[in-house]
């Protein structure tokens, strides 16, 4: 396996790849590094070795290691937007559906490692480049809204209030919540019930 | 702190102090560190230079950097334990008015720098030194379900439910609360406001 993959990643090296499958495939490598090493191993320097292009390329294509994890947990949100679409359109209607929708965004911050990158960047202070993320936060409102619009009858003023409420929970439990619940004597799901539980109440 | 007067700063340096008076006026100084430059400078270096002892001395009182950091995290939850007493007693005779032990917990996370410390400890997965946090938080459930005046599994299960849920999210909302809320168009108090709003529903 160590052979074949050295030999694909000379291949990597060697292909001239488009701006835009570059970019993307630079994400698809921070992502895995995220998960594998946490925030910390994510670095412009491994990413490029990652993928077999140099360190000027990447600070081509994202400016600077910041930039970059913002660009990453953009594309984070923007999954979660196509993940959470079929169970938020079922919201109202369906009783399992809010635990679907929790499952998504708790998992996503957990093993898909946004807790953790979205905990590094808010501790480093990077805000400025948060542009990428804000305008993703803003499509998966839209997208949220219009979908429990169609399935209910009143405008869904309370869809920012319950992506707030379940984006801290699913943060929290992902980056304190194993120690936490522990010292309180909780399972690993006892989080992910309570805010199920919580979600209808706040967008009826 | 009735124990010992204030004293000027130069008498402190040079004084000798008693273990438990010098262990206190680190934790002093870590948390106002904590406070001004967040958990990063929270180091045995900065804490030394402040009070005026040796690195050796702390190494002595705390083992490492993450033995102060979980001291001080410690020493935030108890004071915490305190502040809630009378927050929750208000909310037992009166269950409409969650706000104000809503607010000590927000105020503990955000403006105390508990939030940030304790994404910093999980960042840096150095999670042994956690059992003085965990003899913390144990109390502070203890004290809340006495106030309750209730025994049995379902008070405690309620009550853990409540603590998990108010401290993720206030932790949340002392980390990415500010970026999100601004995203998501949702005022200051947002987050307190939700809160405050459902808790009562899981403790009575």
């Amino acid at each position: 396996m160590a052979g074949a993959g050295k030999a694909k990643d000379e291949q990597a090296v060697r292909r001239r790849r488009s701006p835009d499958e570059a970019r993307a495939q630079a994400l698809v490598s921070a992502r895995k590094l995220l998960i594998a090493g946490g925030p910390n191993g994510l670095t412009l320097q491994a990413v490029a070795q990652d993928i077999g292009v140099t360190h000027g390329t990447l600070i081509h294509h994202f400016g600077s290691a910041a930039e970059l994890q913002s660009a990453l947990m953009g594309a984070m949100v923007r999954d979660l937007a196509t993940a959470l679409e079929t169970a938020v359109a079922h919201v109202r209607s369906d009783a399992r559906a809010p635990r679907t929708v929790v499952d998504i965004v708790f998992t996503a911050f957990d093993e898909g490692g946004a807790g953790h990158l979205a905990a590094w960047i808010a501790l480093s202070n990077r805000y400025e480049h948060l542009e990428p993320v804000r305008e993703a936060v803003v499509d998966l409102v839209a997208a949220l809204s219009e979908k429990v619009l169609t399935s209910g009858d009143d405008p869904p003023r309370h869809i920012p209030s319950a992506l707030l409420l379940i984006t801290l929970c699913a943060f929290g439990d992902a980056v304190i919540g194993g120690p936490l619940r522990g010292m309180l004597g909780r399972d690993r799901d006892a989080v992910r019930r309570l805010a199920a539980n919580l979600l209808p109440a706040l967008i009826e | 702190m009735s124990i010992d007067g204030p004293g000027p700063e130069a008498a402190t340096k040079r004084r000798r102090r008693v273990p438990e008076v010098a262990r206190r006026e680190a934790l002093a100084s870590a948390r106002r560190l904590l406070i001004t430059s967040g958990p990063t400078a929270v180091t045995l270096k900065a804490v030394g230079d402040e009070i005026g002892v040796t690195h050796a001395n702390l190494i002595h009182h705390f083992g490492s950097a993450a033995g102060l950091q979980s001291a001080l995290m410690e020493s935030m939850v108890r004071d915490l334990t305190d502040a809630l007493g009378a927050a929750v007693e208000q909310l037992r005779s009166n269950p409409g008015a969650p706000r104000a032990l809503v607010d000590a917990v927000f105020d503990a996370f955000d403006q105390g720098g508990a939030g940030r410390l304790a994404a910093w400890i999980a960042l840096s997965g150095d999670l042994q030194h956690l059992e003085p946090v965990r003899a913390a938080v144990r109390d502070l459930v203890d004290a809340i379900c006495e106030t309750f005046a209730a025994e049995g599994e379902q008070t405690h299960h309620r009550v853990t439910s409540a603590v998990l849920f108010i401290a993720l999210y206030a932790f949340g909302d002392a980390v990415i609360g500010a970026p999100l809320r601004d995203m998501l168009d949702r005022e200051d108090d947002a987050g307190r406001k939700i809160v405050a709003r459902l808790l009562p529903t899981f403790l009575f």
